[in-house]
């Protein structure tokens, strides 16, 4: 059986994105983002209820709003097509607004060894060693902030199974 | 108009009540300026009485480019007579030559309060209109009003996405440039806090274009300028530069996030909201903020919560600028994402 919030979800979704599409000064991107997220709910209704006409409209809608998505991204002059390849909610969100994104990009955390090293390399140089130093202590904020908020999503995920993409994890 | 009136081509009504109006069919009065055109005195005098009357019925809004909710009554009032001022003018043949009294009426109109109510596509094609009537007046570039047309315009591109992305940049790029001209074009003895608030806005303005591509050590790197320089002038606390702190809060907000500093990210945003709500309560610009401590609130790993937060934003926009408004729209979808990425479906399943 499906639940009925998966029906609002696709609902609310649908409805969103006729309305928007009939007002002035909606974007179409707002439309392509809405679409691919749509696609998804069908996919995820056509597997749990094994409905095929809901898997084709799934698939058409996702391979729809992908080849918009590939067709707005050319109006970017940024690496960010390349940079995120593959992961699809950063590059929808990329599309819109920035204050509408669900999705925010998250710096690469330097592994504290290759800290550590660096500050063994560069022993000698007072000016070095006290950068290095910063470095360490703001990476290990970063780590502990980072492995801190992993631990809330799994705790989430025992009550209600949170559904993460990674990226928004690291 | 009184030949009009005993043809029964035009109605005056609500005569006795102070909401007196002239009632009359559309085609009348396309076939009224048309006429105009063959008089071009009587036509400028005409604008020019038009002109006058919606200025007295709105007088200029915050110099400082910050929306008030108090304005939107008046705003509603005279909007429609605006865009049909300028609809006029542009179909006009011969040309008209516009004003300067005309382009800071369609400015003042079209200024904050308009882009704040999510009147997008309005406030882009109003501003737009400012700016070419100060090009074919030519008016140079430090012209005060171009940087304000100019700020507007930027920040509707923002809602345009990614399709306006480069353009939005090149705007505020040369609205940076105008306000640094129209800065150094004051006497240094002359030059007020509002002065400098203007010129650092264009910075924060920038800022939006850089968040737009990620840009966050861009983004660092003008807020951490204008910071300086917010702290030179006063306390956070002071009410009259509440809003200035309130956009860094919001706006370094997101560069914490990409730092992996969730929890500070959450914190600031939250001072952000606090800071604008009291600055310019009740706008929509406040429920922006809202919104985005929303979803920083989500992507921090509060998701109910922040899905509650949006629920409640969801209800307010919904009551205050109707459930076809963009920002109410654009809340709606954000839900909906939400509650996909929140999903039963793994339990479903």
């Amino acid at each position: 059986m499906v639940s009925n919030s998966s029906y609002s979800h696709r609902s609310r979704l649908e409805n969103t994105i006729t309305i928007g599409q009939r007002i002035s000064g909606w974007p179409k991107e707002n439309t392509v983002r809405g679409r691919y997220y749509l696609s998804q709910v069908l996919l995820q209704q056509a597997e749990v209820k094994k409905s095929l006409s809901d898997r084709v409209d799934g698939l058409k809608m996702e391979e729809a709003s992908k080849q918009d998505l590939d067709g707005l991204l050319k109006l970017d002059d940024s690496d960010i097509a390349t940079k995120h390849r593959g992961d699809l909610p950063m590059l929808f969100d990329y599309l819109v607004h920035w204050e509408n994104r669900l999705v925010t990009p998250r710096k690469a955390i330097v592994p504290a060894t290759s800290v550590a090293a660096c500050a063994i390399q560069t022993n000698g140089t007072g000016v070095m060693e006290d950068t290095v130093a910063a470095l360490n202590e703001r990476n290990q904020a970063a780590f502990n902030s980072n492995i801190n908020r992993v631990l809330k999503v799994h705790a989430h995920e025992t009550d209600e199974r949170v559904d993460l993409p990674i990226e928004s994890v690291i | 108009m009184s030949q009009l009136g005993q043809c029964r081509l035009a109605q005056r009504d609500g005569m006795g009540t102070n909401q007196r109006y002239l009632a009359m069919h559309g085609s009348n009065r396309k076939a009224m300026l048309i006429r105009l055109n063959e008089h071009p005195e009587e036509r400028q005098a005409t604008l020019d009485n038009v002109i006058r009357l919606l200025r007295s019925q709105f007088p200029p809004p915050s110099p400082l480019q910050i929306a008030n909710m108090e304005v939107w009554p008046r705003l509603t009032k005279v909007l429609p007579h605006v865009i049909s001022a300028l609809h006029a003018f542009e179909r006009a043949w011969p040309r008209m030559p516009g004003s300067m009294l005309f382009a800071k009426l369609i400015s003042d109109v079209s200024g904050m309060d308009l882009y704040d109510r999510g009147l997008i596509s309005e406030a882009y094609k109003l501003n737009s209109a400012v700016v070419s009537m100060l090009d074919s007046l030519q008016h140079p570039l430090e012209t005060p009003l171009r940087g304000d047309a100019l700020t507007i315009l930027g920040l509707c591109t923002d809602n345009m996405a990614i399709t306006k992305r480069r353009e939005g940049l090149a705007i505020r790029r040369k609205c940076l440039d105008v306000r640094q001209r129209c800065f150094k074009a004051i006497p240094p003895e002359k030059v007020t806090l509002d002065d400098k608030i203007r010129l650092y806005n264009s910075y924060t303005d920038l800022v939006c274009s850089q968040q737009q591509i990620n840009d966050f050590e861009g983004v660092q790197e003008n807020l951490a300028l204008c910071f300086e320089q917010y702290k030179i002038w006063g306390p956070e606390d002071d009410i009259t530069l509440a809003y200035e702190y309130a956009k860094y809060y919001n706006q370094i907000s997101y560069v914490l996030l990409w730092e992996n500093r969730g929890d500070e990210a959450v914190a600031y945003s939250d001072k952000a909201y606090a800071l604008i709500e009291k600055a310019s309560p009740g706008t929509g610009l406040s429920r922006v903020y809202l919104s985005d401590y929303a979803h920083i609130l989500f992507q921090n790993g509060d998701r109910r919560e922040a899905r509650s937060v949006l629920e409640t934003l969801y209800e307010i926009s919904e009551r205050e600028c109707g459930k076809d408004n963009l920002r109410t729209l654009e809340i709606s979808l954000n839900m909906a994402i939400m509650d996909f990425l929140m999903g039963d479906f793994v339990n479903v399943r």
